[in-house]
């Protein structure tokens, strides 16, 4: 348990901002909900091509275009800390730089 | 000092040639802790010259590793020959790819941060490798066979460890005489005062990222290495646990000093050899004689010669003298810049320099390669 949430706790710190309470429960919340509902999502990179006409191209492509959301569910908070740190460093609730 | 330089080095030629005359397990550790020693010596560059702590490294190593695997596997079906000797070039190409792209990115950010985004990053391989069979084999990986070229079959691990060697000296040479260029030496400044460089003129985050990508390219050098001894690679060497190898190795054995990280490499990866054949709790006594190095020998295992001065803990108990000296350079460079001028505030160095344009700037620059020299400053 430890070892699967270790990892998780401190991304919904950083991604609530270092130091604020209201920003940690806000975090854990959206970073909890994100990943239980997007497991029950199979949106691929294809879908969106699809969106334009390209969709049988880019689903033979394969990879990373047939890559469903719900497989990389898992991966998520940590690709929300990625934008978070790259946009907004202090997090949500965060004030310091 | 020359003396002791011509018995280290001989030592050191004694050590690296030795597993040409051991067994045949006894050479493939041999090799095993000639990549850890490179890759923690590509990782002591970040931490040695920029100060920046990247958890993340894992992820340029496993660049290099799968861009190796392909590459051999290509050899194998005789689709594309590439000589085996060759084949790390191409993994230090994929980690300076990689490294520069994500390097770009981590570098926008300083501290604490910067540590952060290497691992998210990290974090981010690990769990799209599973999950992406085409260029990670999937669970169970890729497999691959060493080609033959010219006279050397690599069937036998001394041929391996032979070419690692090479590729250990080529790239611990270069990261050497990295710190000597140009480069190199306003990279320590980097990790000094980031804010002052960048008063004085110098693009920072371009330089980190450079400074980024060497190391990272570095990384994907011994990454390849890996998957020529291994002939085998998974998504599993993207996991934190890798990414923290080269940071307890370069700490137990001294962030301070050059060879400190590959000390620590060789160490590690020996003692690890042998304990994990008594005991499945190898970690724990790893976590052990870390917190035991940091506690009692902050400077690490090569800590006892006196290092350069630049370890935390020293650098920690010199700050309030550096700081001023720093002030004092910058200040007196201005001085014989413009002897006319009245003499400045020491309080408002930045903005004079600032304002006295490239040609403070340039004289900025031989100031900050003094400074590491441990030369004055000309007046």
């Amino acid at each position: 348990m430890a070892n699967d949430l270790g990892s998780i706790v401190f991304v919904v710190v950083v991604v609530g901002g270092l130091g604020s309470l209201e920003g940690a429960l806000v975090a854990s919340l959206l970073i909890g909900l994100l990943t239980t509902f997007t497991v029950g999502l199979d949106w691929t990179l294809a879908d969106i091509f699809g969106l334009v006409g390209l969709g049988t191209w880019a689903s033979g492509l394969g990879g990373l275009f047939t890559l469903t959301l719900s497989s990389l569910s898992g991966s998520l908070p940590f690709l929300i800390m990625l934008l978070v740190l790259l946009i907004r460093p202090s997090g949500l609730f965060g004030d310091r730089a | 000092m020359t003396g002791r330089r011509v018995i280290v080095g001989a030592v050191t030629a004694c050590i690296l040639l030795l597993p040409f005359f051991l067994p045949e397990n006894g050479v493939t550790i041999a090799t095993r802790m000639l990549i850890a020693a490179l890759f923690a010596l590509a990782y002591n560059l970040l931490w040695r010259h920029g100060r920046l702590l990247s958890f993340g490294h894992a992820v340029y190593f496993g660049a290099g590793m799968f861009a190796a695997i392909h590459l051999m596997r290509a050899a194998e079906s005789g689709r594309f020959t590439l000589p085996l000797p060759l084949i790390p070039l191409v993994g230090a190409l994929a980690g300076a790819l990689v490294g520069v792209l994500l390097g770009f990115l981590a570098t926008t950010r300083g501290g604490t941060y910067f540590a952060m985004i290497t691992l998210a990053t990290g974090e981010l391989a690990y769990a799209v490798g599973p999950r992406w069979d085409a260029v990670f084999g999937g669970e169970s990986g890729i497999s691959t066979m060493r080609m033959p070229w010219a006279s050397f079959d690599f069937g036998s691990q001394t041929q391996v460890y032979g070419l690692a060697l090479v590729w250990f000296l080529v790239g611990a040479a270069g990261l050497y005489g990295f710190a000597a260029t140009p480069l190199g030496r306003i990279t320590f400044a980097l990790g000094e005062n980031e804010t002052r460089l960048r008063a004085l003129g110098y693009r920072t985050h371009l330089t980190k990222t450079a400074l980024f990508a060497i190391s990272a390219t570095v990384a994907g050098l011994a990454g390849a290495l890996l998957a020529v001894a291994n002939e085998n690679v998974d998504y599993g060497i993207f996991s934190g646990v890798n990414s923290a190898q080269p940071v307890l190795q370069t700490f137990i054995g001294g962030a301070a000093t050059f060879l400190g990280p590959a000390v620590g490499a060789v160490v590690l990866t020996w003692v690890g050899n042998q304990v994990s054949d008594m005991t499945r709790l190898w970690l724990l006594y790893q976590g052990l004689l870390f917190v035991a190095v940091v506690l009692f020998a902050p400077d690490g295992l090569t800590g006892w010669r006196g290092g350069s001065g630049r370890s935390p803990a020293r650098l920690v108990r010199q700050r309030p003298r550096v700081a001023p000296s720093w002030a004092s350079v910058v200040s007196r460079c201005w001085r014989s810049l413009s002897s006319s001028s009245p003499r400045p505030r020491s309080s408002c160095w930045v903005k004079i320099t600032s304002r006295a344009g490239p040609a403070a700037a340039a004289t900025g620059r031989t100031c900050i390669c003094s400074r590491m020299t441990g030369r004055r400053c000309r007046r």
